[in-house]
């Protein structure tokens, strides 16, 4: 599978580079952003994925969140996909900014006409967990609801595999760390979008612990994630490196 | 003179805003980020501005350089202005990206059809200033100043042809040498025309050096002033830098006039910076030009005052 480099810029010390590969599960070409920090000319380094919102591109993450200065400290490989098939004229895919075009949610879909593109879930890995301003609870949120019913159809059980609140009341595996930050000025949130709330419930029946920091004043945006993302970073590095 | 705000996010504790005022200098509606750290619920707080490059808007600097976060900490307001008028519906404004829209350069353009709106030397050392001190929480003394490429120019010469203007300057891959390179050469030949003496003043080593030695010689007169026991307020004018298209000031102190492409400064005398004013305002010209030291008092005045620059 060839890599073709798109771009490169020299970055705290490392690479910020997008690249672009054909993706089997997707059938079309992709682009992921990916900063390499100074470490990984010697030596090879944990990665650490960023998973991008709706309307995003593999640009966001790269250009806003001002992860790399941390990712260089660490040595650790950042990588940030896109958020969904591009160019492969599904019917319907540009209609909405929540459903098809930069709305993958993450699943594989099994519904037509989203089936044999919309395979976002196999497509990433995630090793370890932390989030901002998740969607939590997808299947009791008016987007959730949307994406599911186009992506997955009816069948409601085929919803919960992708609901991380329904996943964790069946979790069994390694112990898992979660970190998650919630602006409480957040209008998705005051919305009923993005449910925190029932995650934590479910995490604390199953005894995953979790942390939720609500951020007095914070929105949804990039702003919000740069404010917290050399956390984040921490928080993975505690893993990564250890 | 309204502000409105277009926007506001929390970051770092504080606020990124974006305003949206109508320029009197560029005679159209500007839009400019503003980064409010938290201190600045509590008290005033020093400006920096950040000057951006060719094709950038007010967003570039706020949404890209991870500004806020020191900010924040250090307790520091910082500025973002657009690059350029908009929307003025300058003929040929849009046909390049390095001249026109989102490159205004940082000059008070006199050439047509620029003159009229591209102003943004104007704009942003003595309007944008005024319009932020009405209605933030700044120290009117401590401004400092940056920026990057086109940006870092305009910071470097916003800074030296205003001596105590800003506490500092700094810059990424600024344009050091406008007068020599293409974009230099592309955007001062429109905007300012074939006189290149005009370019000079936006940039030029005989004119740090000048300035320079500016300061030396206004440290001691101050001192000799301390001295003698008299006060100075001409000198506070005369730091203010150029002010507008007209003979600013009155009374006592220092005047500033524009002529032509240039400037000079001119004193009425009603002070003890006199001197100091003509002496400046001599070698600022004649470092421009070439010409050597006019004579003092009425005979430069009535040479200087609504001609063009000596060649």
């Amino acid at each position: 599978m060839a890599l073709t480099e798109v771009s490169s810029n020299k970055s705290f010390g490392g690479f910020q580079k997008v690249f672009e590969h054909t993706s089997m599960q997707l059938g079309c070409k992709m682009k992921f952003g990916i900063y390499l920090p100074p470490k990984a000319e010697q030596q090879k380094c944990p990665i650490l994925y960023w998973l991008s919102g709706l309307t995003c591109t593999e640009q966001n993450f790269v250009t806003k969140a001002g992860a790399q200065k941390l990712a260089s400290e660490f040595g650790i490989i950042v990588v940030a996909p896109d958020t969904s098939p591009r160019g492969c004229a599904v019917p319907g895919e540009d209609e909405n900014w929540d459903l098809g075009t930069g709305a993958g949610f993450y699943v594989d879909a099994t519904q037509e006409p989203w089936s044999k593109h919309y395979r976002m879930y196999s497509y990433i890995t995630a090793e370890s967990v932390s989030a901002f301003a998740p969607i939590c609870n997808p299947v009791q949120c008016p987007w959730g609801h949307k994406a599911f019913q186009n992506y997955l159809g009816a069948d409601q059980d085929a919803w919960k595999l992708y609901d991380a609140t329904c996943l964790v009341l069946s979790y069994e595996g390694p112990p898992l760390d979660i970190l998650v930050d919630q602006g409480s000025a957040d209008s998705f949130l005051t919305a009923g979008q993005l449910l925190p709330e029932n995650f934590t419930n479910a995490c604390s029946k199953k005894q995953l612990p979790v942390v939720l920091r609500m951020q007095e004043g914070y929105d949804h945006s990039y702003f919000f994630i740069a404010s917290f993302i050399e956390d984040h970073i921490k928080h993975h590095a505690k893993f990564l490196l250890a | 003179m309204a502000l409105t705000e277009v926007s506001s996010n929390k970051s770092f504790g504080g606020f990124q805003k974006v305003f949206e005022h109508t320029s009197m200098q560029l005679g159209c509606k500007m839009k400019f980020g503003i980064y409010l750290p938290p201190k600045a619920e509590q008290q005033k707080c020093p400006i920096l501005y950040w000057l951006s490059g060719l094709t950038c808007t007010e967003q570039n600097f706020v949404t890209k350089a991870g500004a806020q976060k020191l900010a924040s900490e250090f307790g520091i307001i910082v500025v973002a202005p657009d690059t350029s008028p908009r929307g003025c519906a300058v003929p040929g404004e849009d046909e390049n990206w390095d001249l026109g829209t989102g490159a205004g350069f940082y000059v008070d353009a006199t050439q047509e059809p620029w003159s009229k709106h591209y102003r943004m030397y104007s704009y942003i050392t003595a309007e944008l200033p005024t319009v932020l001190q009405k209605s933030f929480p700044v120290l009117p003394d401590k401004q400092s100043i940056m920026g990057h490429s086109m940006g870092g120019h305009g910071a470097l010469v916003c800074c030296l042809r205003n001596p105590g203007l800003y506490k500092s300057v700094s810059a990424f891959a600024p344009i050091c040498n406008p007068v020599q390179c293409p974009w230099g050469h592309k955007a001062f030949q429109n905007y300012l025309g074939a006189d290149q003496d005009a370019w000079k003043i936006y940039l030029d080593e005989r004119r740090m050096a000048i300035i320079q030695s500016w300061k030396k010689r206004q440290e001691e007169l101050t001192r000799k002033k301390t001295e003698h026991g008299v006060d100075s307020p001409s000198l506070h004018t005369l730091q203010r830098g150029y002010t507008g298209p007209n003979i600013q000031g009155g009374g006592e102190g220092a005047r500033m006039a524009k002529i032509g492409g240039g400037v000079a400064m001119q004193c009425d005398g009603m002070c003890g910076c006199i001197s100091e004013a003509y002496s400046t305002s001599r070698q600022i010209l004649s470092g421009i030009s070439g010409t050597p030291a006019a004579s003092n008092s009425i005979s430069f005045r009535a040479k200087y005052m609504g001609q063009p620059a000596p060649p």
